[in-house]
């Protein structure tokens, strides 16, 4: 408690100097004149000054200067610039309308801030990304997609198709905080991963922070990806869409009052009930395979320096294959947020509520029953920025979550069915953060961005514990005594600051060197020993078993940027990075992970660490090619020793993550071949991932005593006789022929395992290519199509290599690969605007 | 444009598992496999011991690992009454018929290899068996032959408020028919023919059921149905294990790993440890298990003559005849010397 009074003293004291007379704060919002659409990259220069502003992807600009008048000078690229004066004598704002220039084309840009930004910025290991450029992307099935498309940048990895959420810089899948306009997401997949949770038209932009987390972030040990939501136009309805093989769109936005209340709605929904029905296969026609999302986001500007905004977002899946067995997750959140300028701060409350559950519907007649684990999340969070002018800039806050954590208890869904409820614990947790994290520019070349975040985590009752035997591991048969919790008591309680370290040395105008480190932790974890993380994996809170996750990670980074003769913009970037990780999670040989009231038993506690080198070089802007090109070459281990509560895993030696891919190339390209055509192609290699193979083979034999009574009946070795035939002019004739009957010994074939990941499957490699047709301008509908073929080389990649047992008549253990895609994936998909 | 979209659905779902065939790996593990099993039931009981085998599918030579031989192999009880293993064949151990299993009783395996390795299990108790109950046949008719069935139904009954956990084998004995030659011209005698013989087809996949989620209910015994293609006798025969939690585990893991589809659902793989360990050196793995169980055998005979309709009776006499089924073209004398009939058990079934 005496470390949170300190950071709140320290706060304070930081906050203290904010105050600087004669300087002001100069905001507002740049818009297409027609389409009142907000205008991304678009410039404000001000006389006699170096500095000017750019506006991010909601068109907005900010900027501190001193007290004067200027000249001002706002453009942006196939727009007529437009000049303004304004006599700054407090802090102001305006909207300015800029109109089409007769430019035949366009430049392209791929980047979601200023071309600068990667040098001048003083954190690293950051991706930011607009919905420009996710729309640009060649895709999966004609969507555009928000995962995939992160995937493509350097140190993002997935185990493969199909598989559920992502890997970044060595970390698992649970260790990335996933943020829908501020509310966390526990599960970002549709369709078990094949396609994002959320849609791609709602989203503004989105950044992805591997590396130099600011402080404002904690919860998860690895990275975060902030995605933030558009909001409605102000000025004027439109609506979009898009008819694709996979799922349809439909979005509207417009004001409710003008200039004041704005609302964007966007519903998404897949077809796929609809298709499955016409297969011939009866297997695929009792098959479900659906999903949905829904968005929506009101905004009303109480002034022009404040507004508030409530958002909601739903997302449901279910999936069946023609089996009794029903997997569904479905997401709900509600949101809340106040945003306000005043004088040199800026305040940011954030107030929501999330639902998310997941589980299994059984349907075999007898047997019906329903498991929906869920996990309620309430969440109220004050985010400050205080301008330091020329010290920098001041951000703090406070977070405060509560979590309900329910694993579900499995319940008869019929009035038939035979099964018996099973209650599950239900886990209580709060957990509180504070932080602080200052940017400070350290002359004209060095920057500094310092930070300390302190998260607070109690587990609190009701619940019943299980205490088990000290100084042997942990199982069924070693509980000793069972604690009952009472509501509120307070079973565990966790903690400790989180340093964040960012700084900067410009060797030019085009040239920077970084250094960076952070530590992250993480309360909640995903409890998952499949070959890939599944939908319907269980979250688990920390506990007396099962500490915080703790990731620290130091980083170093290169990076310059050059022109060419074309004023082409190139960035290029080179990172270094090392990670270690405690008290990561990982289980027991077999480890069965539902239904367990006693899951601690499967679950051991261990040592990780990651490291790797990304090399980036981005096309940012250019008349008709963009795109990039990066190599990653990362590596993740994990190390599970023995303790007096744990044995070891893999014999306490280290081994290969799951995800460890070392080799990782990613090309991808975007070339403008007209005005309206656009051709665009994604290549992708990775390293197989790493698995275990046998070193052997063993059968167990006595499955039945018939061997036995064969033996002891003096059956074989007997003479038999079996029909053999023979071809003679024609005509084929057949005999019985003398043989011996031999006893044939049969049982159990099981492939023997050795040290964990030692090997790896095939590398992956793919391409996708696709087309764009841009609608015509000027026109009030707006369509444009897609073209699109995914993984043209129409390769097998190995999604696993498993080996599978048998039983059964001389049957044996064999090898088997599958690839979850198998051919090239056409699409065509129809987007229209009014 | 309905079927270009059907047809990209079809692109996606065109998942595609292939066997790898090439697969080899040298055989780098020196583990010992036991597999032993006592009961409350008349033995011998049978400890076999051998190594893993190379992991090659195709290789014959691979197909079972070698056996160890002249191991002193002794099951001790918790009084510390220990009753050697004679060894019958190559890596084979046996007690004496007369050694029996008593229930609510401790058992240990002990092993010693003449290399030295000593081999123990962990104390394993003879649990009390569970008979099943309502074991049943039910003829359902069809239009066709070939879809007429009987069904089989059981169930065991289950003690509320204490885990239960079954390993249960099942053997079925399908009598067959074989045709008889042509008897010589008199004066010759007639000689005796043997024509109605039973196959045991073995089958070594066993049942594992758990009243989780069903305590105190009947658990319902999955025998499926047996087919309707001759009128001979099918002698379904379950061997019911009560095992405990830790058994039940290590056989539902070779179940999940038999199960594998490659796909998200999967775990992660991993070697399947039983309960036995190498005390003088605990490098040494020792694969396998040693299962103590109480033990009940029931059969359940279905009746493929008596217990149809009248109408289905010519149809089945066609139906015979058409398909060949008691081998009119292969006349036999004895139809133990049928030797195409896999696991042609002769003309009685094994002692009940």
């Amino acid at each position: 408690m005496r470390q949170v009074l300190l950071l709140c003293c320290l706060l304070l004291s930081f906050a203290s100097q904010g105050q600087k007379r004669g300087y002001f704060i100069f905001s507002g919002n740049i818009q297409d004149l027609e389409t009142k659409a907000p205008i991304e990259g678009a410039s404000v220069l001000f006389s006699g000054l170096s500095i000017g502003a750019r506006t991010d992807s909601a068109g907005h600009f900010s900027v501190t200067l001193p007290a004067r008048s200027y000249q001002m000078v706002f453009r942006s690229l196939g727009y007529k610039f437009k000049t303004g004066r304004i006599d700054l004598k407090e802090n102001a704002s305006m909207t300015v309308f800029l109109e089409k220039s007769e430019q035949i084309l366009d430049e392209v840009v791929i980047s979601a801030e200023k071309s600068d930004a990667n040098v001048n910025r003083t954190i690293m290991g950051v991706e930011k990304m607009s919905s420009k450029t996710l729309k640009k992307l060649p895709n999966l099935m004609g969507e555009a997609d928000v995962i995939r498309s992160i995937m493509l940048l350097p140190g993002v990895s997935t185990v493969g198709e199909g598989a559920s959420g992502f890997n970044v810089r060595g970390g698992n899948v649970d260790q990335n905080l996933v943020l829908l306009d501020g509310v966390p997401l526990f599960n970002t997949s549709h369709l078990f991963g094949f396609f994002t949770g959320f849609n791609a038209d709602m989203v503004q932009d989105l950044s992805l922070y591997k590396g130099g987390i600011p402080s404002m972030y904690g919860g998860r040990a690895s990275s975060v990806l902030d995605v933030r939501v558009k909001e409605g136009n102000f000025e004027k309805w439109s609506i979009q869409g898009g008819l694709g093989p996979l799922s349809s769109r439909l979005l509207f936005d417009g004001p409710l009052v003008k200039g004041k209340t704005s609302l964007i709605f966007g519903a998404r929904g897949s077809m796929s009930d609809f298709y499955l029905g016409y297969f011939p296969n009866p297997a695929l026609q009792k098959s479900k395979a659906d999903f949905y999302d829904v968005n929506f986001k009101l905004t009303h500007k109480l002034s022009e320096n404040q507004r508030i905004s409530v958002s909601g977002y739903v997302s449901h899946d279910g999936f069946k294959f023609a089996s009794d067995t029903l997997y569904s997750w479905q997401t709900k959140t509600l949101n809340f947020q106040h945003h306000a300028l005043w004088r040199n701060w800026s305040h940011h409350f954030t107030a929501f509520v999330s639902d998310y559950s997941y589980g299994i519907d059984g349907l075999k007649s007898g047997f019906e029953f329903a498991w929906k684990p869920s996990i309620t999340q309430k969440s109220i969070r004050e985010d400050l920025s205080l301008d330091l002018k020329t010290r920098g800039r001041l951000d703090m806050g406070v977070e405060l979550n509560a979590y309900r954590n329910d694993a579900g208890t499995f319940k008869p869904s019929t009035e038939n069915s035979v099964v018996n409820t099973f209650p599950m614990t239900v886990e209580n947790s709060r957990e509180m953060s504070v932080y602080v994290g200052h940017s400070l520019p350290l002359g004209k070349r060095v920057s500094l961005d310092y930070g300390l975040r302190y998260a607070f985590y109690q587990l609190v009752g009701a619940q019943t514990f299980y205490q088990y035997i000290s100084g042997i591991p942990r199982a069924f048969n070693t509980i000793m005594d069972t604690l009952q919790y009472q509501a509120g008591d307070v079973i565990q309680s966790y903690g400790g600051f989180e340093p964040r370290l960012s700084l900067a040395v410009k060797l030019d105008t085009n040239t920077s060197i970084k250094l960076g480190f952070n530590r992250m932790q993480q309360f909640m974890h995903l409890l998952s020993n499949t070959m890939a993380v599944s939908p319907v994996d269980i979250w688990k809170n920390s506990n007396p078993y099962l500490p915080q996750q703790v990731a620290d990670q130091f980083s170093i980074g290169f990076f310059k940027n050059f022109t060419n003769a074309q004023n082409a913009v190139f960035e290029a970037s080179a990172e270094l990075y090392y990670k270690r990780l405690s008290n990561v999670i990982d289980y027991v040989d077999g480890a069965a992970l539902y239904l367990n009231p006693t899951v601690e038993t499967q679950l051991l506690v261990g040592k990780g660490r990651a490291y790797g080198a990304e090399f980036f070089l981005k096309k940012a802007r250019g008349t008709r090619l963009t795109g990039w090109v990066s190599y990653t070459y990362a590596r993740s281990f994990r190390l599970i020793e023995a303790n007096e509560n744990q044995i070891a895993a893999n014999f306490g030696k280290e081994f290969p993550a799951n995800f460890d891919m070392p080799h990782n190339f990613k090309f991808v390209l975007n070339n403008r071949l007209t005005k309206r055509i656009s051709f665009n192609a994604n290549f992708t290699y990775t390293s197989g991932r790493p698995i275990t193979y046998p070193n052997a083979r063993y059968k167990v034999y006595a499955y039945n005593d018939l061997y036995d009574f064969e033996y002891a009946s003096g059956i074989f070795p007997r003479a038999g006789y079996l029909p053999s035939s023979y071809v003679y002019n024609g005509t084929t004739f057949t005999y019985l022929s003398g043989t011996t009957i031999a006893p044939v010994l049969d049982g159990y074939s099981s492939p023997s395992f050795t040290l964990r990941n030692e090997e790896r499957i095939p590398f992956y490699m793919r391409l996708d290519v696709g087309f764009t047709i841009e609608p015509k301008e000027g026109k009030r509908w707006q369509g444009s199509w897609n073209f699109s073929i995914y993984n043209l080389l129409s390769r097998q990649n190995a999604y696993s290599i498993f080996f599978r047992s048998s039983t059964g008549l001389i049957n044996q253990a064999r090898t088997f690969q599958l690839s979850v895609l198998g051919a090239a994936i056409p699409s065509i998909t129809y987007n229209f605007k009014f | 444009m309905k079927r270009l979209l059907l047809f990209s659905w079809m692109l996606l779902l065109m998942a595609c598992e292939t066997e790898i065939t090439d697969f080899k790996t040298q055989n780098l593990s020196n583990a010992i496999v036991v597999y032993g099993e006592m009961s409350n039931m008349a033995g011998p009981y049978t400890v076999r011991l051998n190594y893993t085998s190379g992991y090659s599918p195709f290789d014959v030579t691979q197909f079972q690992g070698q056996m160890i031989q002249g191991a002193d192999v002794r099951i001790v009880d918790e009084t510390g009454a220990a009753m050697s293993l004679k060894e019958t064949s190559k890596g084979v151990y046996q007690t004496p018929a007369s050694f029996i299993g008593v229930v609510g009783k401790k058992y240990q395996l002990k092993i010693m290899t003449k290399a030295g390795q000593d081999i123990a299990s962990a104390w394993q108790t003879l649990s009390a068996p569970v008979t099943p109950e309502g074991l049943n046949s039910q003829f359902v008719t069809a239009e066709k032959v070939e879809n007429m069935r009987f069904d089989l139904s059981g169930f065991l009954p289950d003690q509320k408020q204490v885990e239960n956990y079954y390993f249960i084998k099942r053997q079925d004995f399908i009598q067959f028919l074989t045709t008889c030659p042509e008897p010589p011209p008199p004066p010759a005698p007639v000689p005796a023919c043997d024509c109605k013989c039973w196959q045991a087809p073995q089958n070594t996949q066993p049942i594992l059921l758990t009243d989780f989620l069903v305590d105190g209910s009947k658990i319902k015994l999955p025998l499926g149905s047996v087919n309707f293609r001759d009128f001979t006798d099918w002698v379904v025969q379950l061997e019911v294990y009560s095992v405990d939690r830790a058994t039940h585990t290590y056989w539902q893991r070779q179940e999940d790993q038999r199960t594998l589809g490659g796909g998200i659902f999967d775990k992660v793989p991993a070697q399947i440890l039983g309960n036995l360990t190498c005390l003088n050196n605990p490098d040494q793995q020792v694969l396998g298990y040693f299962m103590v169980a109480g033990k009940s055998k029931t059969r359940l005979k279905v009746d493929r003559y008596n217990s149809i309709p009248y109408e289905t009776y010519n149809k089945l006499v066609n139906y015979v005849e058409f398909n060949n089924i008691r081998y009119k073209n292969y006349p036999l004398w004895d139809c133990r010397k049928a030797a195409w009939i896999p696991y042609n058990v002769g003309l009685n079934l094994p002692v009940y």
